[in-house]
């Protein structure tokens, strides 16, 4: 979308709005209601943040391994001895492993597809890091894969996907318990998720 | 003229879904009396949302909506099928999204047309059930004809001559079947076999029931799957995406059968 229809709008502030109208989830009224805070902010915050946004963009590479983002590949989580390497973790989104590392429970490594396998959007298996992770499986000590997309249609197709590549690969596969979640209202519940809630019942 | 309510239910088999702002999703439905038809689910992404799991793709729900200015919000819903067999089959799942796929691709906003919502709703009900490999060529072939794209299988499609048994060929372009004495320029032309020729129109005529008995030869299913494909295509003038994950799933699944029945003779071909 373009300013020009608007020539009370100076040329560089008509191009701020722009440019955070591109982002996700930013519609033209938020665009510039964020492009106004920036004139009024000072100068040194808006140089952090413009600082910020390259160092981003300069800095941050994918660990060669797991594909997460980080600053040196392998990343400090590929690198670290402290970490369990008989497990290895499958997900979607670097920020799913920030979620599973927030958990402190989980000690293994990581995988990161960046994406899941969508059919309906043309997006197949070939455009997910799972080459890397056959790749990285062979002749690895990994005993365990968790299969931790999420529990909706193109998670559960991506994980069933690969449940099929990594059978001959990896004596054990698992995937993540699907059922209701912390807070949620059984009165709410869809069928799909109340059965498998139900089938993954534990004594207690 | 009368406004339409503010508040209406509707009963809805979900095609789609896109992510919309932070927690919303853009849902493409088909409904029973509205046909194809697009509305917002607020909040929808979030995990703890009360509608989320209601409205995954695939799902039939009974849904309350609300006018909005340009979109329907939807305010409730609740799953009516879930269709948990098809989402925990990835042969399934793919056929099925292949299947929504082509309805959300053939058919217009806002025009009813029941028939298609019933075949459409059929068609995961046998998905879930035994899902015979007819499944699929039927579904397309009965989509294709009730949304005006019957294809022709008796006449040419060029000079209307009644096709003799065995010499007859496809033209995808030209929505049916082609005689042997006709050439004309500049058309893709598909070979068709008499046997593929007969189950296309077996399957044309008849109700589901009796079709679903139908046993089919490999190779018959491989060049309905192509031309019918090849029809598709033209209708729609688009690739359907779905069709190349489908294609890949039961590429896999062939090899794996051809595998375990010769385990000492794996031949890729
Ligand atoms: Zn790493
Ligand atoms: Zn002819």
């Amino acid at each position: 979308m373009t300013y020009d229809f608007l020539p009370s709008v100076a040329a560089p502030l008509a191009r701020l709005i722009e440019e955070f109208h591109k982002l996700p989830g930013i519609g033209p009224k938020t665009a510039q209601r964020l492009a106004y805070y920036l004139i009024r902010m000072p100068a040194e915050e808006a140089h952090s943040l413009a600082e910020a946004i390259l160092a981003v963009k300069e800095r941050i590479t994918f660990c060669t391994v797991c594909q997460n983002i980080t600053e040196s590949s392998p990343c400090p989580l590929c690198s670290s001895q402290s970490r369990d390497r008989s497990r290895l973790c499958v997900v979607e989104e670097p920020l799913d492993v920030l979620s599973l590392e927030r958990t402190r429970v989980y000690k293994g490594l990581y995988h990161v597809l960046h994406g899941v396998i969508s059919p309906a959007s043309g997006i197949g298996p070939e455009n997910l890091k799972i080459r890397e992770m056959l790749e990285r499986l062979k002749g690895n000590e990994v005993e365990e894969v968790i299969l931790a997309t999420n529990p909706s249609l193109e998670g559960e197709s991506t994980a069933m996907y690969i449940h099929r590549l990594l059978l001959p690969l990896v004596p054990r596969i698992t995937r993540l318990a699907r059922g209701l979640p912390v807070g949620g209202d059984l009165e709410y519940a869809d069928e799909v998720t109340l059965s498998r809630a139900l089938e993954g019942r534990q004594e207690m | 003229m009368t406004t339409p309510p503010k508040i209406y239910s509707t009963e809805a088999i979900v095609l789609k879904h896109t992510p919309l702002g932070e927690a919303d999703y853009l849902l493409t439905m088909y409904t029973p009396n509205r046909g194809k038809t697009r509305a917002v689910a607020k909040g929808a992404r979030r995990v703890k949302s009360r509608l989320g799991g209601h409205l995954e793709p695939l799902m039939r729900a009974s849904l309350l909506m609300a006018r909005g200015q340009n979109l329907d919000v939807v305010s409730q819903a609740e799953a009516l099928e879930g269709f948990r067999t098809v989402r925990e089959d990835l042969q399934r799942v793919s056929q099925a999204l292949c299947m929504a796929e082509l309805v959300d691709a053939i058919t217009p906003e806002e025009q009813p047309n029941y028939p298609i919502y019933r075949l459409f709703l059929e068609s995961l009900r046998r998905l879930e059930g035994d899902a015979p490999p007819s499944l699929m060529p039927f579904f397309q072939l009965h989509l294709l004809e009730q949304s005006g794209f019957r294809p022709e299988l008796y006449r040419c499609v060029e000079c209307d001559s009644t096709l003799a048994p065995g010499l007859h060929r496809f033209a995808p372009d030209r929505g049916g079947t082609l005689c042997v004495s006709c050439h004309p320029p500049g058309l893709t032309i598909l070979p068709l076999s008499l046997d593929t020729l007969k189950v296309l129109r077996f399957l044309q005529r008849e109700v589901y029931n009796i079709a679903a008995r139908l046993h089919l030869e490999p190779g018959t299913l491989l060049e309905m799957e192509r031309l019918l494909g090849a029809l598709l295509r033209c209708v729609l003038e688009r690739e359907v995406k779905a069709s190349r994950f489908l294609h890949q799933v039961s590429q896999d699944d062939r090899e794996r059968a051809e595998a375990a029945a010769s385990p000492a003779n794996n031949i890729k071909e």
